[in-house]
């Protein structure tokens, strides 16, 4: 962990023109940060993994972000977005916090997002669809969703599909999710033949894998949560041998051993796996299990990530929070190792981070996800990426 | 073809859990007037000590046997402790046992986590099979032959013995019965147990295809209302009915209008209420 602060530290030395920043009062009142995130539902443990990993930063961190000492008020949204919206007004008029880490539903964060930007509150969440983020106020530590979806259809076009079955749950993500897939997979010279949209929160997906065209020859899969377990369970138990590509969310860590080898073979890209091999990461990952027991997945890493970032802010205003516009200044200009590599905000407030591409795989008899090249900076816009050189798709 | 063939094995694998799942809710209803809101925490709770069962001994019938076993006692338990005070109260009742529904889910939530977990499925019961041409798991085709199994069961138990004869009396006449000299509050404990231990071989047969997640309770007692209102309060033959409707149109809906999947459960149960306001095979 000394490493990771060294690291932290060093980047926000070299990047933060006034070193008296981090002179310290020491009789300051703590800072006051938000977390309101789906704690129940069926993206319940996603956003217990939000918490966790940010919590596991503050405690790494001596309970101080930016020289401050923090106090934090976790609120659960419930995953409905008129108790979200409660919820955002209790803590921004009641509790009165400095800042906000925001949801990770985008349903529930496009609810809240115009609250918030009156408010003025500095907000970072990891709700994915682009028209959540205003450029101002809302910075988001997981990934937009229009260029990650691009990417996750561009990439079964690379490989030489042509045909592709598109599955997506029926709510704000999911259709935005399977248009971009479109998009991406027609750019890399493919067609749609079909498109499926469930419910979230469909129990059987025997009907949603009977229905599979048989003209296909590959599908492109937005799954997350329970419904991820269900529906990748159903697919392998019709013994259908159609390669999937998508949402690496659908094979997230905390799924894979529910799963078990029916998510075999499934091929994506995502800006966080526990099995990228850095040493910062390394340690993240160590430090998780020894604190959760259980492997950090992405909304983990985005969760640690909106610490880091609150933290490297803070050291740029000096502490200060009460000058929100200085506040939002300092976020933007945060630039950060993570244990996802190398992080920066672009124009609208989204991660310039790299990219995984992964497939999941059995190596010594775990089913993880195995990463096959990076794409090192990923611009958070929908259009045909470079892809690593040597990259081999798997077919 | 293989559309139809594959969405109605699909449909009956459905119906046959949900079968399971209702029979012992209708039961309970018909007998008891109690509408137990924590019927599907029984489910719940089945799956995961199923699934607990099964990890530690790699058997799926222990699993399924002390799944049963267990949810059976809680059920006798919590009638014998708690409903049975207050006889006859139906408004009492179901607020007793919407509380239960809470707590139940909370305590599953903290032994057994937030992550979504599948109920692992007996070996010779995994992959596909060819019916008609089509490929198709073997594990629904089980359920669908479990499910048939459990309904002549339960019609054999009804019909044909001594103790089905009284339940039979008990939903008719309860005061009646009561004065011939027979233990009624016996029958109603050993009757919320049957029903509990229903639900949880639900749970336990349907935690393959369904698993168990925090909420798994108030999605399956949602569709269990659903068929138990359309069949008919308080009748078995109605509950078959009701879950081969209900898993028929919902898998055919999921199919052709995937969007609406929730409003096409609930549309056939508006048109059945209303030309039949007591459910396909209910008493007036």
């Amino acid at each position: 962990m000394r490493s990771l602060r060294s690291v932290a530290l060093a980047v926000v030395l070299t990047t933060c023109a006034c070193g008296a920043a981090l002179a310290q009062t020491p009789a300051q009142p703590p800072i006051r940060i938000g977390i309101l995130t789906e704690l129940s539902g069926p993206l319940g443990p996603s956003g217990a993994g939000q918490r966790d990993g940010f919590l596991l930063f503050l405690k790494k961190n001596g309970n101080r972000l930016g020289g401050r000492v923090v106090e934090t008020i976790i609120e659960d949204t419930g995953n409905d977005p008129q108790t979200t919206i409660t919820k955002a007004k209790k803590l921004a008029e009641s509790d009165r916090v400095d800042l906000l880490m925001g949801p990770l539903s985008s349903a529930n964060g496009a609810a809240v997002r115009n609250y918030l930007i009156a408010q003025k509150l500095p907000t970072l969440l990891e709700a994915t669809v682009d028209e959540i983020g205003d450029g101002k106020y809302i910075f988001r530590t997981s990934f937009s969703g229009n260029a990650d979806s691009y990417l996750q259809g561009y990439l079964p076009g690379k490989a030489g599909f042509r045909k592709a079955i598109v599955v997506a749950p029926n709510f704000n993500a999911g259709q935005t999710g399977a248009d971009y897939f479109e998009r991406g997979f027609v750019a890399a010279g493919g067609k749609v033949v079909q498109r499926i949209l469930p419910r979230l929160g469909t129990p059987d997906y025997g009907s949603v894998v009977g229905q599979f065209s048989a003209e296909a020859d590959v599908g492109i899969i937005f799954m997350a949560g329970g419904d991820a377990i269900r529906f990748v369970k159903a697919f392998a138990d019709y013994g259908k041998k159609l390669p999937l590509y998508g949402f690496t969310a659908t094979v997230d860590e905390t799924l894979l051993p529910a799963q078990g080898k029916a998510a075999l073979g499934f091929t994506g890209a995502g800006f966080y796996f526990s099995t990228i091999d850095s040493p910062v990461n390394r340690q993240f990952v160590a430090d998780y299990q020894a604190a959760y027991k259980q492997n950090p997945a992405w909304f983990s890493a985005g969760g640690y990530i909106a610490a880091q970032a609150i933290d490297a802010a803070l050291m740029r205003t000096g502490g200060k929070v009460d000058d929100r516009e200085a506040m939002v200044t300092a976020l933007r200009g945060v630039r950060l190792v993570t244990p996802a590599g190398s992080f920066a905000f672009d124009e609208n407030h989204n991660p310039i981070q790299p990219r995984y591409v992964m497939q999941v795989r059995e190596v010594n008899g775990v089913i993880q996800p195995v990463i096959l090249g990076v794409i090192p900076e990923f611009k958070p816009v929908a259009e045909p990426p470079t892809l690593p050189a040597g990259l081999v798709l798997p077919r | 073809m293989s559309f139809w063939i594959v969405n109605t094995l699909n449909g009956l694998s459905l119906a046959m859990v949900l079968f399971v799942l209702s029979a012992g809710l209708t039961l309970v209803f018909g007998l008891m007037q109690i509408i137990n809101m924590a019927h599907g925490s029984f489910y719940l709770l089945g799956g995961y000590i199923a699934l607990s069962v099964i990890q530690a001994s790699g058997s799926f019938l222990a699993g399924l046997v002390t799944a049963c076993v267990a949810v059976m006692l809680l059920g006798a338990g919590i009638q014998r402790l708690m409903l049975q005070r207050l006889h006859k109260q139906e408004l009492p009742q179901s607020l007793l046992t919407l509380g239960l529904l809470f707590i139940i889910a909370d305590v599953a939530f903290w032994l057994w986590g937030g992550n979504a977990q599948l109920v692992p499925k007996p070996a010779v019961l995994e992959g596909a099979m060819t019916i008609l041409g089509v490929g198709y798991p073997v594990y629904r085709v089980a359920i669908i032959g479990m499910g048939l199994f459990v309904a002549v069961l339960l019609w054999l138990l009804l019909e044909r013995t001594r103790v089905g004869a009284l339940v039979r009396a008990g939903m008719d006449d309860e005061e009646m019965v009561r004065a011939m000299g027979i233990n009624i509050p016996l029958i109603f404990t050993g009757m919320f147990a049957f029903g509990a231990g229903l639900a949880a071989l639900g749970g336990v047969l349907g935690g393959p295809l369904l698993g168990m997640f925090p909420g798994a309770d108030f999605e399956v007692a949602l569709l269990a209302f659903v068929v138990v209102t359309v069949g008919g309060l308080g009748s078995v033959r109605g509950a078959f009915l009701g879950s081969l409707l209900v898993g028929l149109v919902d898998n055919f809906g999921a199919a052709w209008f995937p969007q609406f999947s929730l409003f096409t459960v609930i549309v056939p149960m508006v048109i059945v209420l209303a030309i039949r306001p007591t459910g396909l095979a209910g008493r007036a």
